[in-house]
C-alpha cells in the first residue's frame, strides 16, 4: 500500500503539491491523472523519495525513505535512466544483486520474453530503440517483484503491442496484490484497468474517484468537468 | 547572411543572459571575470624580470611554452573522435532553412572565431601563471593572443574542411589524424637528433631544442613561435614574416572552407545529432569529457556482482573495464606533458608533485562519482546509506589513487627522490585524494541542481578547495612556524596532513551519506 498525508512540496515560492493526500491500495491500480503541470511527476518522484518535502508517506507501512520501504517498491520514470554501455543482462543483474533478489536469472528470462528483448539480451543500453529503453526499464522495476510499483507516464514511446502487453502486465501484477500508482495525463491509455482516480490540477487534488462510484459519466468526463476544456488536447 | 549574424549575436546574448539568470549564477559569472582579472593582475605586477630582459633560453621557454600549449589544444581536436559542424539546433535550422552552403560555412567559421578567442586567453592565462620570474608586458599578451588564435582557427578550419569532405567520401577521414601523426613525429625527430647531438644530455638537448631555427619551419607553429620571438626581440621583419605567414594561411583555410562541397548536409546533420547529446550529458555531469573521445566498448565476461550497495562497486568496476577508463590514454598524456613541463620549467620534483595536484582536482570535477550521484538508481538501491556512498566512492578513488602513486613513483625516480620521500608524498598526496572525493560528494549534496553547469561546477570547486585549505595550512604553519627542516620532521608535516585530511573526509563523508536516501539530491 502507498499512503500519502499532507504532501507537500515547494519550489521557491510555488506550491507544486499542496496537501495532497492519496492511498493506492493492494491490489488495485491507482491512476493520478491531470494536465502538464498539474504535479503529478512531483507527486510520484516524492513518493519514490527522490524529493524533499513536507509531510508524511508510507510504503506498506513504512517510511519511504527506509530501507524496508525501498526493498519493496519498484519505479518507471519518465524517461528511461540507463548506463550507455551496459548490455539488457548487465543492467538486470546489477539490480537484481543490489535488491538481493534470490534466483533473478528465471524470472529475467520471463520478462525478457515478456517484453520480446530475448534477441536484445546482450546488446547496449544504447543500441536499443526509444521503445526497447522503456520496456528495460520496466523490466528493472519489475525484476525486483515489488510489493508498491510507482509508474510516472509508463507508455511514452511504446508501440501499441507494447502498450497492449504492459497493460495486461499492470493487471496481473495488480491480482497479485501489488499496488499501483500510474500518474499520466493519457486518459484512453489506462480507461480499461484503472480502479482508483485522482484528478491533479495545480497542485491540488481536485477530485477523488472510483470506478464502482462512475454511473453515466466516463472518466474522460469527470476529468475535463474538473479541469476544464481548455485541457482537452492534453486528455 | 545578416539572418545568421543576428542568429549568432542573439544566441551570444541569450549565452550571457543565461548566465546572469540567477543571482547566484550572476554573482559567481562576476567573481569568476574578477577572478581572471585578479590573477592575471596580481601575476603581472609580482616583482619580476621583463621578459624582452631575459636571456634567450627563457625567452625561448616562455614562448614555447604558449606555442605548446596552443598545439596541444589544436591536437585534442585533431584527435577528437566525435565532431561536429554545428550543434543539433542550428544544424536543423541552418540545412533545412533558406541558406546557401556559404552562408552556413561561414556561421560555422563564426564559431571558431570564438572558439579559437577562447583558447587564446586560456594559453595566455597559462603562460602568464607559468611565468614565475618574467615580467610579461601587455603587448605581449595581446601579441600572444592573436598568433594563438591564428593558429587554432587555422588548424581548426583545415580540420572542419576535411571533416567535411570526409563526410561524404570516408577516405579522406584519416588525413587529418596522419597529419597531426607526422607534426608529433617531426617534433620527436628533432628532439631525438638534438639530443644526438648532445651526446643524449638531455638537459641541453632541451635547451637546444627550444632555441633551434628549424622549429621556425614547422607549418603554423613555427610561424607562431618566430612572431613572439620577433616581437620580444623588436625584429620587425621577421615579426611580418611570422604574422604575415599566419594571417595569410588564415585567409586560404577560410577559402578552403567556405569553398562549395559535395552535399553534406545529411551525415552532418547525424554528427551534429550525436554531438549535443554528448555535449549536454557532459555539461550536465552524466558523462566524462573523456567520453567525448572513447574507444569502443570491451567486451567483458563473467563479473561477478557483489550484492547489496556493493553492486554499484561491480557495476562500475565493470563499466571502467568496458569504457576502458580505469586508465585513459589521454589521462597519461597529460601527466606526461605535465612530467615535460615540470622539467622545462623548474627540472624539480616538487613541481611536478604540484603540477600532479592541480590534475588530480581537475580529474576528481571529471569522475565517474559525480556521474553516479546524479543517476536515480543509486539512492532506490535498498541498503544504509553510508554503504552505498562508500561503494560508489570506491572505484574512483581506487581509480585515482592508482594514478597518483604510479606517477610519484615515476616522477620520484627520475628526479632522484629517496624512496622515503617518494612514499611521504604518497601518502600526503592520498590524504587530500579522501578530501577530494568527500568534497565532490558533498557538493553533490548542497549544490543538488543549479541552473547553469558553469555555476555548478564553479561551486564545486570552491568547496573542494575549501575543504582542502585546512590540510594545506596545517602544513603551511607547521612548516613556516615550525621551522621545520629536517626529514623526521618533514615526516611529521606528512602524518599531520594526512591525519588532519583522514579526520576532515570522515566527517564530510558523514553530512553527505544521508543524501544517499535520496531526499536530497533535487533544487529545492
Amino acid at each position: 500500500m502507498i499512503e500519502v498525508h499532507h504532501l507537500t512540496k515547494t519550489y521557491g515560492k510555488l506550491k507544486a503539491v499542496d496537501d495532497v493526500n492519496l492511498c493506492a491500495k493492494p491490489g488495485e491500480i491507482t491512476v493520478l491523472l491531470g494536465p502538464n503541470g498539474a504535479g503529478k511527476s512531483t507527486t510520484i518522484k516524492s513518493i519514490a523519495a527522490l524529493l524533499k518535502y513536507e509531510g508524511e508517506i508510507k510504503i506498506c507501512g513504512h517510511d519511504n525513505h527506509s530501507v524496508a520501504a525501498k526493498k519493496l517498491f519498484g519505479y518507471i520514470p519518465e524517461a528511461p535512466v540507463l548506463y550507455d554501455i551496459l548490455t539488457v543482462a548487465e543492467h538486470v543483474r546489477f539490480i537484481a544483486n543490489a535488491y538481493r533478489v534470490e534466483h533473478y536469472e528465471e524470472k529475467m528470462v520471463q520478462y525478457l520474453e515478456l517484453f520480446d528483448l530475448s534477441d536484445k539480451k546482450d546488446k547496449m543500453a544504447k543500441e536499443l530503440s526509444k521503445g526497447m529503453k522503456q520496456k528495460l526499464s520496466m523490466m528493472l522495476a519489475l525484476i525486483i517483484s515489488p510489493q508498491a510499483l510507482l509508474v510516472d507516464e509508463p507508455m511514452v514511446g511504446l508501440d501499441p503491442a507494447s502498450i497492449e502487453d504492459t497493460l495486461r502486465l499492470f493487471v496481473k501484477l495488480k491480482e497479485q496484490g501489488v499496488s499501483i500508482l500510474i500518474s499520466t495525463h493519457i486518459i484512453d491509455v489506462i480507461d480499461e484497468i484503472w480502479d482508483d482516480a485522482y484528478i491533479m490540477d495545480h497542485g491540488k487534488i481536485v477530485q477523488t474517484l472510483k470506478r464502482t462510484e462512475l454511473k453515466e459519466q466516463s472518466l474522460k468526463e469527470v476529468f475535463f468537468a474538473c479541469v476544464g476544456e481548455h485541457h482537452e488536447s492534453a486528455a | 547572411m545578416r539572418v545568421l549574424l543576428s542568429l549568432a549575436f542573439l544566441k551570444g546574448k541569450a549565452k550571457i543572459r543565461n548566465l546572469f539568470q540567477t543571482k547566484s549564477s550572476a554573482i559567481f559569472t562576476i567573481l569568476c571575470a574578477l577572478g581572471y582579472v585578479g590573477i592575471m593582475v596580481m601575476m603581472l605586477t609580482l616583482d619580476k624580470n621583463p621578459l624582452a630582459m631575459m636571456n634567450a633560453l627563457n625567452q625561448h621557454g616562455i614562448v614555447m611554452l604558449g606555442v605548446g600549449y596552443t598545439a596541444l589544444m589544436v591536437f585534442s581536436t585533431m584527435f577528437q573522435k566525435r565532431k561536429a559542424l554545428l550543434f543539433a539546433e542550428d544544424s536543423f535550422y541552418l540545412f533545412k532553412g533558406p541558406f546557401t552552403q556559404r552562408q552556413i560555412l561561414l556561421y560555422a567559421s563564426l564559431a571558431t572565431l570564438t572558439t579559437s578567442f577562447l583558447f587564446g586567453l586560456l594559453t595566455v592565462f597559462v603562460v602568464v601563471a607559468m611565468s614565475m620570474q618574467n615580467e610579461i608586458s601587455f603587448g605581449f599578451m595581446g601579441m600572444l593572443l592573436l598568433t594563438s588564435m591564428l593558429s587554432v582557427m587555422i588548424w581548426v578550419q583545415f580540420n572542419d574542411t576535411i571533416y567535411l569532405y570526409s563526410l561524404v567520401y570516408p577516405k579522406y577521414k584519416p588525413i587529418v589524424r596522419w597529419i597531426a601523426i607526422v607534426l608529433l613525429a617531426l617534433t620527436g625527430i628533432l628532439l631525438l637528433w638534438e639530443a644526438y647531438v648532445n651526446d643524449f644530455a638531455i638537459m641541453a638537448a632541451g635547451k637546444d631544442f627550444l632555441m633551434t631555427d628549424a622549429f621556425y619551419f614547422f607549418p603554423v607553429f613555427g610561424q607562431m613561435k618566430l612572431a613572439l620571438i620577433a616581437f620580444l626581440n623588436h625584429d620587425l621583419s621577421a615579426l611580418a614574416i611570422g604574422l604575415g605567414v599566419l594571417v595569410l594561411l588564415y585567409i586560404l583555410t577560410l577559402l578552403l572552407f567556405i569553398r562549395r562541397k559535395p552535399d553534406f548536409y545529411e551525415y552532418a546533420m547525424l554528427d551534429s545529432e550525436e554531438f549535443s547529446q554528448y555535449y549536454k550529458a557532459i555539461r550536465s555531469g552524466k558523462k566524462s569529457s573523456f567520453d567525448m573521445n572513447a574507444k569502443k566498448v570491451k567486451q567483458v565476461k563473467h563479473t561477478r556482482f557483489y550484492r547489496g550497495a556493493g553492486a554499484v562497486f561491480s557495476k562500475n568496476l565493470l563499466m571502467m573495464k568496458k569504457g576502458r577508463s580505469l586508465l585513459r590514454g589521454q589521462e597519461l598524456l597529460i601527466i606526461a606533458i605535465y612530467f615535460l613541463m615540470a622539467i622545462v620549467l623548474d627540472n624539480s620534483f616538487e613541481m611536478f608533485a604540484y603540477m600532479l595536484y592541480v590534475f588530480l582536482f581537475i580529474l576528481l570535477q571529471d569522475c565517474d562519482l559525480l556521474k553516479e550521484l546524479k543517476n536515480y538508481q543509486i539512492y532506490l538501491i535498498p541498503d544504509s546509506a553510508g554503504k552505498k556512498l562508500l561503494f560508489a566512492m570506491l572505484p574512483s578513488l581506487i581509480k585515482i589513487s592508482l594514478i597518483a602513486c604510479v606517477s610519484i613513483l615515476i616522477g620520484g625516480i627520475y628526479f632522484g627522490v629517496t624512496t622515503k620521500d617518494i612514499l611521504l608524498n604518497m601518502i600526503q598526496m592520498e590524504g587530500y585524494i579522501l578530501v577530494f572525493l568527500s568534497a565532490s560528494a558533498l557538493s553533490v549534496r548542497i549544490l543538488k541542481s543549479r541552473a547553469t553547469a558553469i555555476v555548478e561546477n564553479m561551486i564545486r570547486m570552491i568547496i573542494l578547495i575549501l575543504c582542502a585549505l585546512p590540510g594545506i595550512f596545517l602544513t603551511f604553519f607547521m612548516l613556516t612556524k615550525w621551522h621545520v627542516t629536517d626529514v623526521s620532521a618533514y615526516e611529521m608535516v606528512t602524518y599531520g596532513s594526512l591525519a588532519l585530511n583522514f579526520v576532515l573526509s570522515l566527517i564530510l563523508f558523514y553530512f553527505s551519506k544521508n543524501m544517499m536516501n535520496g531526499c536530497d539530491i533535487q533544487s529545492e
